[in-house]
């Protein structure tokens, strides 16, 4: 099977075509420097994002706390993570970096706050 | 009316502000003051609760708040004044400055040298000029990002974008993630505006379909958005009428570029950039007039806020060298000339004999590319007008540029 993955690691972009077995790379056509199979593999084998979105609070005059993945998400959990966190509203105060969901999903990934809330 | 004497006053505690704040005190300066529109500091990082950030000043990849936060820490542990909700109404020839405030009315501050960090802000519909009624319903991108992410209010249900810079591509994801349809991002360019990174995770990631080649041609509704009408466009940019196609939608977002915000500047008689927006400036970030400087997205708007912070640094440290007496120019100033291929360049002139740090966008895309700066060369694998470059040049690489007062910036395919 072929897929077409678009090499993200530097502004080229190039578009290369990735011959698969399963999730295993056979071989990668279309890239210009030897970190576009490299980025290829990964993409193939661990697609995953950091998610950044927002939680509500308790606190009127800030509304939303930003929180982010402390690590990458499965590309195909992200929507799951989006509904998990709307049902976990935070109360204040709320430290940089702090936790606010822990092992989300048991995917063993935490979501942080990216601010302090006082 | 309240007089405030100081030695610097920063009109805009964004990235650019906060950074300029912190490196003049660092470079000695003692009374420092920063003024600020909306009620916290750190600007639009805010609601850029994207990540992405710091990987060049940090070498981190940092959300805007998480950013943000870094420097507002800084301006606290260094006990700089900051004043908040206010709002700076008139910049005078003399670098004295009218602002107004809930606190102290309106007031005056006399300051021996301004750091001009006011930022830019949206093109709206009336500078693309799509035709229509005006109905509720059409955001500025950034507009409908601050309601998404700082307010909490979804301004619509399902949504067309227009224009892929990286604020559009973005909001397309966000959107998604926060359960609206995003029918489809609208590119009039062959290309994305913006990064490539943003193209694969913010529309391929979540199979939303980008449009290139095509723009918007009506919008459709009287009280609210109702749908609007797509069309291909040729070569030229002219539109292909067979090709249009009315969409449903209830909203549509606009991210369709960037300007300086330079009102103050030109009240005050600061020469600017036409094709930029910004001010014109030496390599010192200062502008036409001794003493004011400007730095980050009000001079160009930079891709990346870890730019802008460099920009801060740089004028805050030279506010600080101006008032020490140490900004030494030299008696032939060397005009910067964009050549082949060169959309937008600063500095505009060289008038010290120190260091030169270029920064420069290319008209159109280029592969193994040669550029030239006076007699310097400088090789890149690839230039894309999407990213700013940043190349510096030593003062004896330009000796021969001093004779003639110009140095001719041009970027060319390298024949090998």
């Amino acid at each position: 099977m072929n897929k077409e993955i678009i090499c993200i690691v530097c502004p080229l972009g190039c578009r290369m075509d990735v011959e698969l077995d399963g999730t295993e790379v056979m071989a990668v056509q279309g890239h210009q420097c030897k970190k576009g199979p490299k980025h290829a593999e990964k993409e193939v084998s661990f697609p995953g994002r950091i998610l950044t979105t927002t939680i509500k609070t308790d606190v009127p005059e800030m509304p939303l706390l930003p929180i982010r993945s402390n690590q990458e998400i499965p590309k195909d959990q992200l929507m799951a993570c989006m509904k998990e966190i709307a049902g976990h509203p935070v109360k204040r105060p709320v430290k940089l970096g702090e936790p606010i969901i822990q092992n989300i999903l048991g995917l063993g990934v935490d979501m942080v706050a990216c601010r302090t809330m006082q | 009316m309240i007089t405030h004497d100081v030695d610097l006053a920063i009109i805009g505690a964004g990235p650019a502000g906060m950074a300029a704040a912190i490196s003049a005190k660092e470079k000695g300066l003692e009374n420092i003051l920063l003024l600020e529109r909306a009620e916290y500091p750190g600007g639009l990082l805010h609601q850029c609760i994207h990540n992405g950030f710091g990987l060049h000043y940090f070498k981190e990849d940092l959300t805007g708040p998480e950013y943000a936060e870094r420097f507002t820490t800084q301006l606290n542990e260094m006990d700089l004044r900051l004043s908040l909700n206010t709002l700076v109404t008139h910049l005078n020839p003399d670098r004295s400055i009218v602002a107004i405030n809930p606190e102290w009315g309106e007031f005056e501050v006399l300051p021996k040298s301004v750091v001009l960090a006011m930022g830019c802000r949206e093109k709206s519909r009336f500078a693309v000029g799509i035709p229509g009624s005006r109905p509720a319903g059409i955001f500025t991108a950034g507009l409908a990002q601050k309601l998404v992410n700082v307010d909490g209010y979804m301004p619509g249900e399902e949504f067309v974008i227009l224009g892929s810079g990286d604020i559009g591509m973005i909001m397309a994801r966000r959107l998604h993630l926060e359960g609206a349809n995003v029918k489809a991002v609208v590119e009039i360019m062959p290309r994305v505006g913006g990064l490539v990174r943003n193209e694969v995770q913010c529309l391929h990631d979540f199979d939303i379909p980008l449009l290139l080649e095509h723009t918007i041609t009506e919008i459709f509704g009287n009280h609210r958005v109702e749908g609007v009408r797509i069309a291909g466009v040729d070569k030229d940019g002219k539109v292909m009428k067979e090709t249009e196609k009315d969409v449903p939608c209830d909203c549509l977002l606009l991210s369709v570029g960037l300007i300086p915000e330079n009102e103050l500047s030109i009240e005050a008689g600061i020469e600017l950039d036409e094709r930029i927006g910004g001010p014109i400036v030496d390599e010192y970030l200062q502008t036409n007039i001794d003493g004011i400087f400007a730095a980050g997205n009000v001079l160009q708007v930079w891709d990346l806020v870890d730019n802008v912070t460099l920009d801060g640094v740089k004028a805050g440290t030279n506010a600080a060298r101006f008032a020490a007496g140490e900004l030494k120019k030299q008696p032939n100033e060397i005009e910067v000339i964009p050549g082949e291929n060169i959309r937008t360049i600063t500095p505009h002139k060289i008038v010290g004999s120190e260091d030169v740090e270029f920064a420069l966008r290319v008209q159109n895309p280029i592969q193994n590319a040669e550029l030239r700066i006076g007699e310097k060369t400088k090789k890149f694998r690839v230039l894309s007008p999407t990213e700013v470059v940043t190349v510096t040049i030593k003062p004896s690489e330009m000796e021969a540029c001093r004779e003639s007062g110009k140095i001719e910036v041009s970027c060319h395919e390298r024949k090998e």
